[in-house]
């Protein structure tokens, strides 16, 4: 009798051969793409994984540029748009616009069974519920954690809709043995439940992990975060470029090992990674920091070829984990941009886009603004405006309202005084209106400061 | 059949052909199953499960 083996356990040499087998299939289907065709140039029959070389890389501008000529989904949709049974929009708001990625029922579902890698390193077994806080909408990251746990265990509840004490309750109405959040809705969750008196450790004890992806965090933080939940950390990657999908994550060691940062596995039997220098794009020898550069070997109706992430991480290469994965892996908590791209509340957001809108208006003198955790744990813009003299605070009103609509982030936005903020009037000096507080913040996050010793009963009284 | 109802990788390629043939069905809903069971199993063996006839190609 034939058993079944799973991709993550093939040898180095094995995954060399699927990712030559899946290459030359992927460009074989293709060739006769003109939007491909033309990036393809001549290459062999047969494809080895390092023939990727050979193609030029593609960026978002790219894709942007497809889709404004050919919209809604570009030349780039590699099959009949009769075949898209679902599309994800990207968050970003670069300016050059949000890409749309089709997928077929076969992407929809390799998503969930792709992502579901994670949840299973993670410890979800057969039929266990898990949870997810992270909403759903036409953005990647609410599917992939739904159809991710789903291809394992349970979603039994949704709560990403909810305040951070209606979530306590409903986690403890129905128990998870894992639940997905970005740092900053664990760290929330966390100072909830110490405002309400509640012992995470204690109210949750069949909570075996805590996944975590987006953001980057100290190793101070995540250490703290497993001592008040009582639940290991791991971390993963995902972007819609990666098939919408999960498509790295740590394997059963977790996010922080003897308290340093631990490994993300790459999942190479479904994508070609490649980590280069940003400027030369030679490839980066472990150690080191690159840009991760995306190809995926499966994904139907949107393929990407050699995507430029601008993403910041850490390679450390292949056979470099003592779990015995061969697949290559990068350093969890560490992630980082190469442009100035923030994610804020979940959604990416570029400093130029919100400058632009807030200085549409004339009376806007001056701005500085800063995303941090606020003092009930949850993510934040504090939008400080300097006005002209005058002007009504009716204007800060419109203003929130108006950026609430364009970005899907509500802003906390104050008065100040121009002489309160910086002066960026150099021209050598480049503005830096918005500052990232949270790393820091999360620094200074201590088990004395989230947790208490309060019963399950005392959780679902506070949370009515 | 194949002859090897214990086999689970030769299974898993029956599932992937039956998917294939309900996807020629006259009735929309059961083209519907088709193109769900071609395409759940086509992604398990992409994404999860080992398709070893890409190993030895």
């Amino acid at each position: 009798m034939t058993r079944l083996r799973t991709y993550d356990r093939l040898t180095a040499d094995e995954l060399d051969r699927v990712q030559g087998a899946k290459l030359t299939r992927l460009v074989d289907r293709l060739r006769t793409e003109p939007w491909y065709a033309e990036r393809l140039g001549h290459l062999p029959q047969r494809l080895t994984r390092e023939d990727i070389r050979r193609l030029p890389t593609t960026s978002k501008s790219d894709y942007i540029t497809d889709q404004e000529e050919h919209p809604p989904f570009g030349r780039r949709l590699a099959v009949p748009e009769s075949r898209v049974a679902m599309s994800h929009v990207t968050g970003g708001t670069s300016g050059l616009g949000r890409e749309t990625h089709g997928l077929t029922w076969r992407d929809v579902e390799a998503c969930g069974h792709l992502s579901g890698f994670a949840y299973q390193w993670a410890g979800l077994g057969y039929s266990e519920p898990a949870v997810f806080n992270i909403g759903m909408s036409n953005a990647t990251g609410g599917n992939a954690m739904l159809r991710g746990i789903q291809s394992i265990g349970h979603v039994q509840t949704l709560i990403a809709h909810l305040g951070f004490k209606d979530r306590l309750r409903h986690l403890l109405t129905f128990p998870p043995v894992g639940m997905f959040g970005t740092p900053s809705a664990i760290n929330g969750l966390a100072t909830a439940a110490h405002e309400l008196g509640i012992d995470l450790k204690e109210s949750l004890p069949r909570l075996r992990f805590l996944l975590t992806a987006a953001e980057p965090y100290p190793v101070e933080w995540a250490m703290t975060m497993e001592e008040v939940w009582g639940a290991r950390l791991h971390e993963d990657y995902g972007a819609t470029q990666s098939a919408s999908s999960i498509s790295a994550s740590t394997c059963e060691r977790g996010a922080v090992v003897d308290g340093a940062r631990g490994f993300m596995h790459l999942y190479e039997w479904s994508f070609l990674f490649e980590v280069l220098d940003p400027d030369s794009e030679e490839e980066t020898p472990p150690g080191e920091f690159g840009e991760l550069v995306i190809t995926t070997l499966d994904k139907e109706a949107s393929p990407v070829l050699r995507y430029r992430t601008r993403d910041r991480v850490r390679f450390l290469g292949r056979d470099a984990c003592p779990c015995g994965r061969s697949a290559a892996v990068i350093e969890c908590g560490s992630i980082t941009r190469y442009d100035d791209m923030l994610k804020i509340k979940g959604q990416n957001v570029f400093p130029a886009q919100m400058e632009a809108l807030l200085f549409s208006r004339p009376e806007v003198r001056e701005l500085r603004g800063r995303i941090r955790i606020d003092e009930r744990g949850r993510d934040d813009l504090l939008l400080e405006v300097a006005l002209s003299p005058g002007t009504p605070e009716d204007l800060l009103t419109e203003l929130a309202l108006a950026f609430r609509n364009e970005f899907n982030i509500r802003p906390t936005i104050r008065a100040v005084d121009l002489t309160d903020l910086p002066v960026w009037s150099s021209p050598e000096a480049k503005a830096r209106r918005f500052i990232d507080e949270r790393f820091d913040q999360l620094a200074q996050v201590t088990p004395g400061s989230v947790s208490t010793s309060a019963t399950r009963d005392d959780v679902r009284e506070a949370g009515r | 059949m194949t002859g090897h109802p214990h086999d689970e990788a030769m299974l898993l390629r029956e599932l992937l052909r039956i998917g294939e043939i309900l996807q020629d069905s006259s009735i929309d809903q059961v083209r519907m199953l088709g193109v769900r069971v071609h395409a759940l199993t086509r992604s398990l063996l992409d994404s999860t499960v080992v398709d070893e006839e890409l190993l030895e190609q």
